[in-house]
């Protein structure tokens, strides 16, 4: 991440001057712009690219006419292009105005910068922003562009800060102004700082930063080193800290956010491949058929010329001859090419991505965001999914941590207990769960109260949590902490009255029952991960030293003392509440005595002030003093899950897609929301994979394969991979990665734990590259960008606060559980709406220029057209048009209320072979050989075709079309009665003014023979009476499971069968339970900095924080 | 948040939340062996209709192509068996119009036939041609309305619409009219009355005459297209293959240039065919019936076939409420019917003897866990 970008300028380094207008340097503004195009670029832009697209060029080629060459008239191809590509520019420039309108949405936001004159802040919006600016951010807020931090509300300028949207992780961060800025809390003082900031030039590296503040000092001018703990990026958000002031140095696209923007890579969807192979295809078939027919012409040229003496041929020499006749040819059969299809699936994707914009089944109301689809093209892949790639925070889980339940000597209590749950007796034994009510009923009765007490003491007393009082209701307290856990433990325990209230920097205030009792803090051995527990060693108000421990199960039931009567129990509920996925800690306790502390406390004194290997030290310090633990309990804490994540996932899994999550977090939690959100169940194997090098994990990987593939019964014992990110980055190497895939696929569920946001795009880039699927990825942060951008179909959350993942994604839901409707409905709607709509294009193309084909065979491979050059071009503009598009926009092969009862259709669109079958049929059917018509002139005739033509195309569109409403009735039938009519006024009118003249004198003739009508009644029931009856026999005697339930659907049978699925399954997990796989999340999210301690004890809340 | 702030909660209506009222047809047993018999019923009978209106036609084709050389013609008349030797032939060379420039004769060919029965009128006398390719792509452009009209229109302009056939290679070359491919090569057969000579007991008659117009032959929008020309006589040559019949092959005031508004033979040529098989109305009668007995028909025979490699043919023919004769569409009407009685005994006997159950769950190829239904 650390490549720097060397942008070449003039010293490498920009100065900033402080309160005094950076006029001198041409500094860019802070206005940031995404959009494709501007006034002035979008023709030449737009030309270029649609011109770059071969099938554009192609009929630019064909419109281009040469005299004697073009069979067709000359204005007929170029017109449809025309159309073709106004429609593609309108599409274009909306799409870019909705960029437009969501750039200037951010660059209105509105911040407050120092007015030096006024000595005050005043509001602006970010694109005013200038570098050298001082602006004040308040908690909440974004940061409008990278600054340096000045000073804070919080002690010695400090301030958290959170940077998911940069790179994804949720825990915050804590940045520090110098100590000699971090006095200036008010603006007066800040609007007197004069000096300049030395800077190093935009790049892209968030993690580095070089810098110099040189600032007058009382006693001249002093320099302050800065460096990236004072750098405030563009893109992350204030939290827990009032304000900040800080010093704008980057603006715009020159802040490291925007440098590490990649330009968003144009995604192609598997279909339009497809589609392109097939135009490639056609185009074959194209110069094949011009081959032939050159080939024919010249044969007739040198045999028959003599019979054609009527028709005296040019003297060219033969071969030039040849050459001209395939591009007459090539004209004459060019529509053979779909040159609306392209046009005609823009409009269809346009809307079903309005449609899915205007779904109400994925409308959030509690934020107000509707889905938004906002790469329209991709509409179809999300029918195809195969694999999902998903974050876990904010994706999964609501990042919200509730503490849930917990278990005090051995008696289980939850917040919530349901009636079925409730304690009882039970062959002598106590079983289920008491509520908080009973509780703090027991504190006072229960011969356990004591242990509760402590219980809920240690939970007040021992964290590294800050109160902070809201200034216009002091009541209420608000616990900043940087680990969700922490907090939502301190919280809890706050609910059963024991409030935390002050903090103190050597003793914390806690307000039991009403009473406030002060604790001092001796010492804090802090969490880490090797240590996976933290404990405070306190006095309490009587006196006595008590250690405060809690942490994982493993290690706390290592160190407890040999007095424990509450292990049994507690064990037993740990189990279940790991089978619930919450997340769990070990509550223990143990007096101290004086002397004990006293000896202690010098180690650890000593250990504190080692410079070399200090954590080692502390650590083994601590270790002296946690042992002889007595267990109290323990908590378990919900990681909350957003709404119906687990339902979704098992609905997409019986759908057949893979779901893979990849998280930020430690192994153990990511285990845990595994289970809770029903991705592992207790029937699946886990596959843990932690090594340690290269070799060991190709070693582990090659050996698991060989065993799994050694399995007897795959289906029933499925599997799920659990593996961290070191050893992902050991599976991820060439050597390794497909051996690792191999694995991966062989998995129902795959769990990547503690990847880096680059990893999470490797695998999907992996996984991209060696299988055929069509992956999805969904996430929120901005750690997510590159493997949504990495996907074929990336998917972003919506409505919280950080827009970033969002905003590259090509589709942005706001809850999880959409993702259900999106792939099951509107995915598998848009599939076999675009997979009809491009067959039936192919097919109506094919159909008339087969006519056109055999007609080359009697008409002396002339070149000459059946029918009427501007008939021809209407045929794909207005009377085939409206099928297409009313197919691609209407069609329900089943409702939506099937697709989400069924969810196994939807592997129809996994497996690719629809389209192939429905092709095959299609190809067949151009036979529409000439018959009749032997009286009436070539013009009479050639109409009376098209109409036949027409009437089958149409007919075949009614056939294939398994939902009508009214505009399927205006598209399908109102097509034809609109063509009669049109041909009718046309073929009348049109002659006059020397447009269309072959059409003199044919309608009165036409339209009064009986043959007419009789023909093209006939021919289109002989072509699609094959179809009909194939369509039939394929429904009643090979029916595939979307016959059945579209019968389901029709005659509204009702069926018990998924009902009864559940209930199975619900068996099954109980049978389950034994089996149950011990590994459980323990619940520490915090930073491993090494100075929460330090930091707890700058505060002292009883303080008042400056303004500001 | 404002409270005034727009929701951005979408419409619930039917079109945006996909619940329009709709019909879902199923191709389901109840509809489709309904449907075969239905077709079927309507059909067949139809195209028996067709085909008895195609056989109340009376055509008959005599193939005269080989009538300067050959001692053979061909010919068809269906209500007749085909053993009948009633149809004779005889040629001469006698000298028409055009004998005066070119100093030789035309043949004539003599064709006599039987007529089994009375004819109703209208009659219509045709000339078919075959392997005569009117629809190439050359051939089908190269005219110029504006000259039919009759526009004086220069040569240069002449040259992109009539091709080679636009200008003579005369210096300074003539204006060809009228120009182009088509009007060069018009078939120029002389198709004369019927004769009557003997009625249909054999007995002779006193050689009446059956006439026959070329009027009303060609289409009426047609005829508004052409006029008399505007050309000096002097800017024109007629077209090459015309050239016999006009003096040294130019117009003269005594051989003007014909009128095309009033040449409907000439109209109907311009019409061009869409198949190299072709026929085109040559003359009619409109009122007289046409008594049953031996005709005769003379021919002056200048269309030079045998060198396009095709064959022409002589044909007379009645019609009925459908036009000519025509059994093609009869029996396709006709096969289209059985065909879907067959299907749908064939289906209804399948559906009586194993039906299938509609909607039913076992048939979803994930219940079974076989997985026999899977795939294909």
């Amino acid at each position: 991440m650390s490549s720097g970008d060397n942008s070449p300028t003039s010293s490498g380094e920009r100065i900033i001057y402080i309160n005094k207008p950076n006029t001198q340097q041409k500094f860019l503004h802070n206005r940031i712009s995404t959009t494709k195009y501007n006034f002035f670029t979008f023709l030449p832009k737009f030309l270029y690219e649609q011109f770059s697209k071969y099938a554009n060029m192609f009929f630019l080629f064909t419109g281009t006419q040469i005299p004697y060459v073009s069979p067709t008239n000359p204005f007929t191809t170029l017109g449809t292009l025309i159309v073709v590509l106004t429609a593609t520019a309108f599409k274009e420039i909306l799409e870019d105005y909705k960029r437009h309108r969501s750039d200037s949405e951010v660059n209105q936001r509105k911040c407050k910068y120092l007015d030096i004159a006024a000595e005050a802040f005043v509001v602006k919006e970010w694109n005013q922003v200038n570098v050298g600016d001082i602006i004040r951010v308040e908690s909440g807020e974004f940061f409008p562009a990278d600054l340096i931090l000045l000073s804070s509300s919080e002690p010695e300028g400090l301030c958290y800060i959170e940077t998911s949207n940069l790179d994804g992780e949720t825990n915050l961060k804590i940045k520090q102004a110098t100590n000699d800025t971090a006095n200036l809390t008010n603006p007066e003082k800040t609007s007197r700082l004069a000096g300049y900031i030395k800077s190093e030039t935009p790049n892209n590296s968030l993690y580095t930063y070089d810098g110099l503040l040189e600032m007058d000092a009382q006693n001249g001018r002093k320099r302050v080193p800065l460096d990236p703990t004072q750098l405030l990026l563009r893109g992350a958000q204030l939290r827990n800290t009032s304000w900040v002031y800080g010093i704008v140095i980057f603006t715009g696209h020159e802040t490291k956010l925007m440098r590490n923007a990649t330009a968003t890579p144009i995604k192609r969807t598997s279909v339009e491949k497809m589609v392109n192979v097939q135009i490639i295809f056609l185009f074959v078939i194209l110069l094949t058929m011009s081959l032939a027919c050159s080939i024919g012409s010249a044969v007739r040229a040198m045999r028959y010329s003599g019979e054609m003496s009527y028709i005296p041929l040019t003297n060219t020499n033969v071969v030039t001859q040849f050459l001209f006749n395939i591009l007459t040819f090539i004209i004459l059969f060019n529509n053979l090419i779909p040159i609306s299809l392209i046009v005609t699936m823009e409009v269809v994707k346009f809307q079903q991505a309005l449609l899915i914009n205007d779904d109400l089944d994925m409308y959030y109301e509690k934020t107000d965001t509707p889905a938004l689809c906002r790469t329209s093209s991709l509409v179809e892949e999300l029918g195809q999914i195969e694999y999902i790639f998903s974050d876990k925070t904010g994706t999964l889980t609501c990042n919200e941590m509730e503490f849930k339940q917990c278990s005090i000597a051995g008696i289980a209590y939850a917040d919530h207990v349901e009636e079925a749950k409730r304690a009882r007796i039970v062959d002598g034994v106590e079983v289920g769960f008491h509520d908080f009510k009973q509780l703090r009923e027991n504190i006072r009765n229960h011969p356990t109260g004591n242990v509760i007490n402590e219980f809920l003491s240690l939970l007040s007393i021992c964290h590294t949590v800050i109160p902070e009082r809201e200034d216009d209701n002091p009541a209420n307290i608000i616990y900043q902490a940087s680990s969700p856990d922490e907090g939502a433990l301190v919280k809890g325990a706050s609910l059963l009255d024991y409030v935390f209230t002050t903090r103190r920097p050597k003793s914390v205030n806690v307000r039991i029952n009403g009473v406030d009792d002060e604790y001092e803090i001796l010492s804090i051995c802090e969490f880490n991960s090797t240590r996976k527990r933290m404990s405070t060693v306190v006095r309490g108000p009587d006196g006595k030293i008590t250690l405060y421990c809690k942490g994982a199960d493993t290690v706390i039931l290592e160190r407890l003392g040999d007095d424990n009567p509450f292990v049994e129990q507690t064990l037993q509920h740990l189990e279940e509440y790991a089978t619930e996925g919450l997340r769990t800690l070990c509550i223990a306790m143990r007096e101290v005595s004086e002397e004990e502390y006293r000896v202690w406390s010098t180690v650890y004194e000593k250990a504190s002030t080692t410079l070399v290997n200090r954590q080692d030290e502390l650590d083994k310090a601590a270790e002296m003093i946690e042992k002889n633990l007595f267990l109290l309990g323990a908590t378990a804490i919900e990681d909350k899950l957003q709404d119906g994540v687990p339902e979704t996932i098992h609905t997409l899994q019986q759908a057949g897609i893979k779901i893979w999550v990849l998280t930020g977090d430690r192994q153990e939690t990511a285990i845990n929301i595994g289970l809770s959100c029903k991705l592992i169940n207790e029937e699946m194997t886990l596959i843990t994979v932690n090594e340690e090098s290269h070799w060991e994990t190709k070693e582990f990987l090659e050996k698991r394969i060989h065993s799994v593939k050694g399995r007897v019964n795959p289906e029933t014992e499925p599997l799920a991979l659990v593996i961290d990110g070191r050893t992902l980055g050991f599976a991820l190497e060439k050597e390794i990665e497909g051996t690792f895939l191999e694995l991966a696929t062989m998995c129902k569920a795959v769990i990547c734990c503690r990847v880096s946001p680059l990893q999470k795009a490797l695998v999907v880039k992996l996984v991209k590259r060696h299988l055929k699927a069509i992956l999805l990825a969904i996430g929120d942060g901005a750690n997510d960008v590159p493997m949504i951008q990495a996907a074929h179909v990336g998917v972003g959350i919506s409505g919280l606060e950080g827009m970033q993942a969002a905003r590259s994604a090509d589709v942005s839901i706001s809850q999880f559980r959409y993702l259900k409707k999106l792939l099951l409905v509107h995915g598998a709607w848009s599939y076999q709406r675009l997979s009809k709509l491009i067959l039936y294009s192919f097919y109506k193309n094919i159909t008339l220029y087969m006519t056109q084909f055999w007609y080359a065979f009697q008409n002396g491979f002339s070149g000459q057209v059946i029918y009427e050059s501007w008939t021809i071009t209407y045929y794909n503009v207005l009377f085939t048009v409206l099928p297409p598009i009313v197919m691609g926009v209407f069609d329900q092969y089943v409702s939506a209320r099937m697709l989400d009862r069924y969810p196994q259709l939807y592997s129809l669109g996994q497996k690719s072979e629809f389209i192939l079958y429905l092709l095959s049929i299609y190809v067949f059917q151009y036979g529409l050989v000439l018959t009749d018509g032997q009286l009436a002139d070539h013009w009479f005739w050639g109409t009376a075709l098209y109409t036949a033509v027409l009437a089958t195309v149409l007919g075949k569109a009614a056939l294939i079309t398994d939902l009508w409403t009214k505009y399927t009735y205006i598209a399908i039938p109102g097509s034809f009665i609109f063509w009669m009519v049109f041909i009718v006024v046309y073929g009348m009118v049109a002659p006059r003014f020397k447009v269309s003249e072959e059409y003199d004198g044919v309608i009165p003739k036409l339209f009064t023979s009986p043959i007419f009508y009789l023909f093209i009644l006939v021919v289109p029931v002989i072509c699609l009476l094959r179809d009909y009856v194939w369509k039939y026999v394929k429904r009643m005697y090979y029916a595939r499971a979307y016959h059945t339930i579209q019968e389901i659907q029709k005659f509204n049978i009702p069926d018990y069968r998924p009902r009864m699925e559940q209930f199975q399954k619900a068996i099954r997990k109980v049978r389950a339970v034994q089996r149950l796989r011990k590994s459980r999340g323990f619940a520490f999210s915090q930073n491993e900095s090494g100075q929460e301690a330090r930091l707890i004890r700058v505060y002292d809340t009883t303080l008042s924080k400056p303004k500001g | 948040m404002a409270p005034e702030t727009k929701s951005r909660e979408p419409a619930n209506t039917a079109f945006k939340q996909q619940r329009l009222k709709a019909w879902q047809p199923i191709l389901t047993p109840k509809t489709v062996l309904p449907t075969f018999f239905i077709v079927g019923v309507i059909f067949a009978p139809l195209g028996g209709l067709l085909l008895w209106a195609s056989n109340s036609v009376t055509e008959l084709a005599i193939d005269y192509t080989y009538c300067d050389s050959r001692e053979f013609i061909s010919a068809t008349f269906p209500q007749v068996s085909s053993s009948q030797p009633d149809i004779k032939w005889s040629r001469e060379v006698v000298a028409t119009e055009e004998f005066k420039y070119t100093n030789s004769g035309v043949w004539r060919c003599h064709l006599q036939f039987r007529v089994p029965s009375e004819l109703k009128p209208p009659l219509f006398i045709y000339y078919r041609l075959t392997n005569f390719y009117q629809n190439h792509r050359s051939y089908v452009k190269s005219f110029n309305a504006n000259q039919l009209k009759g526009v004086a229109v220069p040569a240069d302009q002449l040259k992109t619409s009539c091709g080679p056939m636009a200008v003579n290679n005369d210096n300074p070359p003539k204006i060809i009219y009228p120009c182009g491919l088509i009007a060069n090569s018009i078939f120029n057969d002389t198709i004369s009355n019927l004769t009557f000579q003997q009625n249909a007991d054999g007995i002779p008659t006193n050689n009446e005459t059956y006439i026959l117009l070329s009027k009303d032959i060609s289409w009426p929008s047609d005829r508004q297209k052409y006029g008399l020309t505007s050309y000096e006589l002097n800017q024109i040559v007629p077209p090459p293959d015309w050239a016999n019949a006009y003096p040294n092959g130019t117009y003269t005031a005594d051989a003007p240039p014909p009128d095309l508004s009033t040449n409907e033979l000439f109209q109907v040529w311009m019409r061009t065919a869409g198949l190299p098989d072709f026929r085109k109305l040559y003359s009619r009668n409109d009122t007289t019936a046409l008594q049953a007995g031996l005709y005769d028909v003379s021919i002056d025979y200048r269309f030079p076939v045998t060198r396009y490699g095709g064959t022409k043919a002589f044909v007379l023919s009645t019609v009925s409420f459908l036009g000519g004769k025509n059994s093609f569409l009869g029996l396709a009407y006709i096969a289209v019917g059985i065909a879907c009685v067959v299907l749908g005994a064939i289906f209804t006997a399948r559906h009586l003897y194993k039906p299938r159950k509609l909607g039913d769950h076992t048939y979803l190829s994930w219940n079974n866990t076989q997985g026999h239904t899977n795939g294909n």
